[in-house]
């Protein structure tokens, strides 16, 4: 099975297998441009993302690659956070800091998928919570001025979306 | 060196701009937590574009939320991605620019893409539209008290305007002079040269001339609506009000000669029209016929055009056939199943039909809708000689992905068509079983939550049925493998079924005969109860000690669950399905299921995006269900918990005191309620805007007095005293006796349609 090696920004090598380096459009697209393929022994630095969330992100992709290519999000097609799999919801119980960098380095490797659930999870933990509530589970810091913040919520109270 | 190039190119702008702007800060940490400041992970420095993709998963009202936790987040909320459906909403408030909230609204820096307005006074408008009127694209004046010159100084600033709507505004359409200035008229054609929909429902004093100088100002228009107007259909009337030649438009009333001399000018662009609540008879629909094919309506409104007949249906459907899309031909008594049978054959392209309360509608016709490849949206509510055959061999008789909506309020259906239902219609996302008493069964919910986990709105009122098993899928799991085992066997259940086919057919019996021809006894409840049949003679005696007993065990039964839980996953083997499923669910109706009791509420009644639940008349809730209701469900806005007599002034504590989000309260008839009920609401419910207490009569006389510090609240429906038999204002739907459409906007005085006949 071919192989190509991965470099995380702290240097660690992890020799992959091209096919799961390829869930990343990122990777893909740069293997296909540079015309480099099978065999190469070249090196792919990869700066934005550290050794352990690397680890995370090739476990996902190996579980995951026999995943069909998931098409463009449509607009109009309804969003749903509840058809989590339950891999991927185990996988996913992590900490606030490391769900993060996964969001992070999902965004920067081009990994719809992982970016997509990542998301969601957030998502299902903003849900029907009230905004401090919201500040907390996410350590956000409330940067309004009382005055904004008085604003925001009195605009918030005459709009609706139907 | 040229691998690191390529990466770079590849990344999006907001990736590069992580790498410049934290790769120091991110390059050297393997241990998260220490790596990030005080305040952990900077979620709220998030890349846009990810803000806003975790905002798409959110129900507007979670947005909301979102918005009020920093800066970045509310910029993301305010993203155009939402702003489509976005609405400012102002409801009997007063529209002056010197008070609130319009002086709030004007500190904004957000626009206001869609504006509604409703019963609202308009005092001074200031510069409101100045500064938000170039990005107003639809706006809706719906019962406002509004002059002739603040219309046309509204208008004047709309350039961006694509969609008017005045509904119900009398005295506007009482001032004669309205647009009669023609150099006015001209500068408004400039400016509203965009509006493509313009709707004037429900303006009984709307005239030819009006119409005239309005559609004149916009040139483009692609729908009308003139529903509920008083369209004058008969020859004689235009006789009398257009003498001579008759080429000035009446001042006094409203033809459809003149309306549809307006749509023969228009018929190359406009592409939807409404009738409906008018008197548009056969004639009229043939006149719209013989404008095609240059006419092409896309959608046609006719709801309660009584008028009509299958003769001038027939044939605008052959005229339109290539084009019509959507439909309406709710209260069209006269519709026949022919007419359906013709709507089947030819309006291939129909994704919208409802057809609510057309009695004539039998099986033959409601069978056949399974023709219609691109339904979307069906409601044959009412339509009560239809029963579950019409459904079994018709549109539930093969999976289908296109239907999203399905009501079948009222009708007669039989349990098989139901669980039908939910194993082939897959994309269902509105359900409306509301008054299926005789076949909403507990194993129908069963099927209901297994098969169709994506409804967003689910309707179950006055199913009483219904009991805590159902919904809470507590010991239900082998009835539903016992009912599987009997599909898998048909030979062996022939017998079953047929009985099945006669209750079905049978015409609605009273509820107290229904049940002992319920098909399937269970045998497991039969035995738990034998024993107190001996000692007890009275029914209903016999049934209230049954509820208190399956109460007692289904308790004892979710705690024994809640013990394995945490030894065993989700299979306990006792357990079906529980509502919890319904993880989208937005709106439930569970009015009247008098059956349901804490235990519904206690056991997984977790929906974290339910915002309209209304339990009325489910009499056995007290403050333990409301107390994990509070919990499970906290983005509820509307609550209706009309004559939950167990409701006491706790209760009220707990939903003030937790759901953050509430804006209306129905409280009528809870007798237990008094004043301190009143004052939790004061402090805790800061964002109610309706309250209703009628009927509670151990509170004070003017709860109004009490709840002066909460600016929102602007109806509350007191009173000691409530009049029997009157349905509650934020009722979800009708009663059984008055079955209605949703209600329509009251007419400042009743219409004397009488006299505009002749």
């Amino acid at each position: 099975m071919p192989t190509i090696k991965l470099q995380s920004s702290d240097g660690e090598i992890f020799d992959t297998d091209v096919q799961i380096a390829k869930c990343s459009g990122t990777i893909k697209t740069m293997l296909e441009d540079l015309g480099m393929d099978e065999g190469d022994d070249e090196v792919v630095p990869l700066p934005n993302v550290n050794s352990a969330i690397l680890r995370k992100v090739l476990q996902w992709a190996t579980f995951h690659k026999d995943d069909p290519i998931p098409v463009e999000d449509d607009d109009s097609k309804e969003k749903r956070t509840d058809d989590i799999s339950s891999w991927d919801a185990d996988f996913l119980k992590v900490d606030q800091g490391t769900l993060f960098e996964l969001i992070l380095a999902a965004n920067y490797l081009d990994i719809k998928g992982l970016l997509d659930v990542t998301c969601k999870t957030v998502a299902n933990m903003i849900k029907g919570k009230t905004p401090e509530e919201i500040r907390k589970t996410f350590n956000i810091k409330n940067d309004f001025t009382p005055a904004e913040e008085e604003q925001v919520r009195k605009e918030n109270e005459w709009c609706e979306e139907k | 060196m040229a691998l690191r190039e390529g990466l770079g190119s590849r990344s999006t702008s907001s990736s590069l701009r992580l790498e410049e702007g934290s790769a120091g800060r991110r390059t050297n940490f393997s241990s998260f937590s220490s790596s990030f400041d005080e305040f952990g992970p900077p979620y709220a420095d998030l890349p846009m574009e990810i803000l806003v993709k975790i905002f798409t998963y959110l129900t507007p009202s979670d947005r909301r939320e979102a918005s009020q936790t920093c800066r970045r987040w509310c910029e993301a909320s305010h993203h155009t991605a939402f702003l489509e459906n976005f609405w400012l909403v102002l409801h009997r408030q007063p529209f002056d620019a010197n008070g609130p909230p319009v002086r709030d609204l004007l500190q904004s820096f957000r626009h206001f893409p869609n504006v509604h307005l409703s019963e609202v006074d308009f005092e001074r408008i200031g510069n409101f539209f100045t500064h938000f009127g170039p990005h107003i694209r639809r706006i809706v004046l719906r019962a406002c008290e509004i002059q002739e010159r603040d219309l046309t100084a509204i208008l004047r600033r709309l350039p961006a305007l694509r969609a008017l709507t005045i509904e119900s505004c009398r005295d506007l359409f009482m001032c004669v002079r309205l647009f009669e200035d023609a150099a006015e008229r001209e500068e408004l054609r400039q400016t509203l040269s965009n509006v493509t929909d313009l709707s004037l429902t429900h303006n009984q004093y709307l005239s030819d001339a009006i119409l005239h100088r309005m559609v004149e100002i916009m040139p483009s228009l692609r729908a009308l609506a003139l529903a509920g107007c008083h369209i004058s259909f008969h020859k004689g009337l235009y006789r009398k009000f257009y003498p001579g030649d008759g080429k000035q438009p009446s001042e006094s009333v409203l033809t459809f000669h003149y309306v549809s001399q307006l749509i023969e000018q228009r018929k190359g662009s406009l592409r939807a029209l409404d009738f409906g609540e008018t008197l548009v008879d056969d004639n009229a629909l043939e006149v719209l016929a013989g404008m095609s094919p240059a006419l092409c309506l896309e959608r046609l409104e006719l709801n309660r055009c009584e008028q009509l007949s299958s003769r001038g249906l027939g044939t605008l459907i052959t005229a339109q056939a290539a084009h019509l899309q959507h439909l309406n031909l709710s209260k069209t008594f006269r519709l026949t199943d022919s007419c359906l049978l013709q709507i089947c054959r030819e309006l291939r392209g129909l994704r919208v039909l409802k057809m609510r309360e057309c009695r004539a509608l039998s099986n033959q016709g409601v069978r056949e809708l399974v023709q219609l490849p691109a339904l979307e949206v069906l409601d044959i509510s009412y339509c009560e000689d239809v029963n579950g055959a019409g459904l079994l061999e018709g549109i539930a008789s093969r999976p289908n992905e296109t239907l999203r909506e399905l009501r079948v309020r009222a009708l007669n259906l039989c349990e098989r068509s139901i669980i039908a239902i939910s194993e082939q219609l897959s994309a269902l996302r509105i359900l409306d079983l509301g008054y299926c008493f005789h076949a909403v069964s507990d194993l129908c919910v069963q099927f209901i939550f297994r098969n169709l986990v994506r409804l967003t709105e689910l309707d179950l009122e006055s199913c009483r049925k219904l009991s805590d098993e159902g919904l809470t899928g507590l010991g239900m799991l082998p009835i539903i493998q016992r009912h599987e085992q009997q599909q898998q066997q048909p030979t062996a259940q022939s017998g079953a079924s047929l009985g099945n086919g006669s209750v079905e057919g049978n015409a609605a019996p009273a509820d107290d005969q229904a049940r002992p021809a319920t098909p399937e006894p269970e045998p497991a409840l039969q035995a738990a109860t034998a024993h107190m049949r001996i000692s007890l003679r009275s029914r209903a005696e016999r049934e209230i000690v049954e509820d208190a007993e399956r109460k007692k065990q289904l308790l004892e039964a979710m705690q024994r669950k809640d013990n394995l839980q945490s030894a065993r996953d989700d299979g306990t083997t006792f357990s079906g399905y529980s509502i919890g499923r319904l993880q989208q669910l937005r709106v439930l109706n569970l009015t009247g299921c008098n059956r349901l009791t804490d235990v519904t509420l206690l056991c997984n009644f977790k929906l974290l995006e339910l915002r309209d639940l209304y339990l009325a008349q489910c009499q056995q809730i007290s403050v333990d269900g409301i107390r994990a209701l509070v919990r499970g469900c906290p983005a509820v806005e509307r609550l209706d918990l009309s004559e939950c007599h167990s409701i006491n002034d706790r209760a009220v504590e707990q939903i003030a005191f937790h759901l953050h989000r509430l804006r209306t309260l129905s409280l009528r008839r809870c007798y237990q309620l008094t004043d301190f009920s009143l004052d939790y609401i004061a402090c805790h419910a800061r964002r109610l805007r309706e309250l209703d207490v009628r009927g509670c009569k151990h509170m004070c006389a003017d709860p109004a007095m009490r709840l002066v510090n909460l600016p929102l609240l602007a109806t509350i429906l007191p009173g000691k005293q409530d009049e029997n038999g009157a349905n509650g204002v934020f009722g979800a739907g009708s009663s059984a006796s008055s079955p209605s459409l949703p209600p329509a906007p009251p007419p400042p005085a009743a219409p004397s349609r009488a006299s505009m006949r002749i």
